[in-house]
This record gives C-alpha cells, sequence and structure tokens, in this order.
C-alpha cells in the first residue's frame, strides 16, 4: 500500500522533487528515508472503526502520519480504515527509491 | 498513590487499548551486570552495561475484529517498532500513575495454548527496539 511523503531536506529535495508524492516503499525504504531526514509522511485521515483506538472514538475521522506497517496492522486489525481520497491535487505518484 | 492492589492496569499496545483482554502484565527494566574485576581484586566488582526492555502481557484471547489476535498477529510479522505502554491504573498519566513506555517490536505471540475447561488465554512478548529503552512519562 502506498503512503504520501513530503520531501524535507535538499537530498530529499533531489531524490524525489518539491511535491508531495506517492510511493510505495518498503518498511526498511521508509524506515532509512525518515530516518535520514530526508522525507517526512504527510498525514492523512482515517476513520475509526474499533471502540479501542487510542487516537479517537468509534465512527471518529482522526488524522495521523502511520508507518506503513503499522498502518497496515491497525487496518488488518479492524481498528481504522483510510477515508478520502488517496492523494491530493499536489500529489505526484513516483516509484519507490 | 500508596500501596495498591493491580485491578484496572492499563495496557495499550500500537495504539489499540486492550486492556479489558490483559490480565498480567511484567516490565523488565534491566541492565546488563559487567564483570570488570581485574587481577589483584580481592573482591569482584561490577558496572552497568547495556540497558534494555521487556514487557510481557498475558491475555484473555480473542479473535473479534479489533481485539487481542487482529491487533497483535500483524504485530509478529511487521519489523516495525512500535508503542507499548502499560499504567498502574486506566487513569490518565500522572506523578502517581506514570506512563511505562517502550517502543518495541513482537518477539514471542503464542496466539493459541490452554487446556481443556481453560479461559483460552496466551502470552505476548515485547522487547525493546529503540534508544530509549523504558521511559516512565507522568504527563
Amino acid at each position: 500500500m502506498t503512503n504520501t511523503y513530503r520531501a524535507v531536506s535538499d537530498r530529499g529535495l533531489a531524490l524525489y522533487g518539491e511535491d508531495t508524492f506517492e510511493a510505495e516503499f518498503s518498511a526498511t525504504e521508509e524506515a532509512d528515508a525518515l530516518a535520514s531526514g530526508h522525507l517526512e509522511i504527510v498525514p492523512r485521515k482515517y476513520k475509526v472503526l474499533s471502540n479501542n483506538y487510542d487516537a479517537g472514538k468509534q465512527g471518529a475521522t482522526v488524522e495521523a502520519a502511520l508507518l506503513v506497517e503499522l498502518e497496515a496492522a491497525l487496518i488488518a486489525g479492524g481498528h481504522i480504515e483510510r477515508v478520502g481520497p488517496d492523494s491530493d491535487s499536489t500529489t505526484t505518484t513516483k516509484k519507490k527509491g | 498513590m500508596a500501596i495498591f492492589v493491580l485491578t484496572d492496569a492499563y495496557v495499550s499496545i500500537n495504539g489499540v487499548t486492550l486492556s479489558d483482554h490483559a490480565k498480567s502484565v511484567t516490565v523488565e527494566d534491566s541492565r546488563d551486570q559487567v564483570d570488570v574485576t581485574a587481577f589483584g581484586a580481592t573482591n569482584k566488582t561490577y558496572q552497568k552495561g547495556l540497558g534494555d526492555g521487556k514487557m510481557t502481557v498475558e491475555f484473555f484471547q480473542d479473535f473479534s475484529a479489533g481485539k487481542t489476535h487482529a491487533t497483535l498477529q500483524p504485530l509478529i510479522s511487521s519489523t516495525t517498532p512500535f508503542t507499548v505502554e502499560v499504567r498502574a491504573t486506566s487513569a490518565a498519566r500522572s506523578a502517581t500513575n506514570p506512563g511505562i513506555v517502550m517502543t518495541a517490536l513482537l518477539f514471542n505471540y503464542s496466539g493459541l495454548s490452554g487446556n481443556i475447561g481453560d479461559a483460552s488465554s496466551f502470552s505476548a512478548e515485547f522487547q525493546n527496539a529503540a534508544q530509549t529503552g523504558i521511559t516512565y512519562p507522568t504527563a
């Protein structure tokens, strides 16, 4: 599943451009990019499906910047689902790397 | 908080509250004991080495959406550290009810165990996965 990222360093800008973009990184690729300070995750909206997710009440819409594997775990667990469009008008889709 | 009986502990795994399915919790915040005894010494001397953290939670199993299995099973195959927090009570963090927080990975998930007639319970072991180790925030 893709996530939305924003370049936040000169190196990141050179690698990925200034726009926010969608990419399907592996957990390791994502962790490396975030830890090196080149990218940040753009928060997205989620609907809370379960009654025990700390970020919001059941039925509420919350905004969060979730790492790809943790988002997958929460979606698989029935806690959240993505809402709204996957990307906004300024978002471009890039291949990973 | 005076001496207390543990009846309302708070357990949160990856942002999901599972307190109502947990029945025991064990926090181990440890430091390696490094022997630095040199020739000529008459007594052993130790220094503290690397820290480590581990939390073990015993849960009642529940395969419903959003409950124990649905929350924990995806994490056993995940390589991304997540937050585990336990507290003495379900009340908000405070000086007398500190959070015990660790960025962790799930290394052991015994999804089904028990004998005939038993409640289906299992244990999950969370091991430290960050340089912060176990922290005790009060706010």
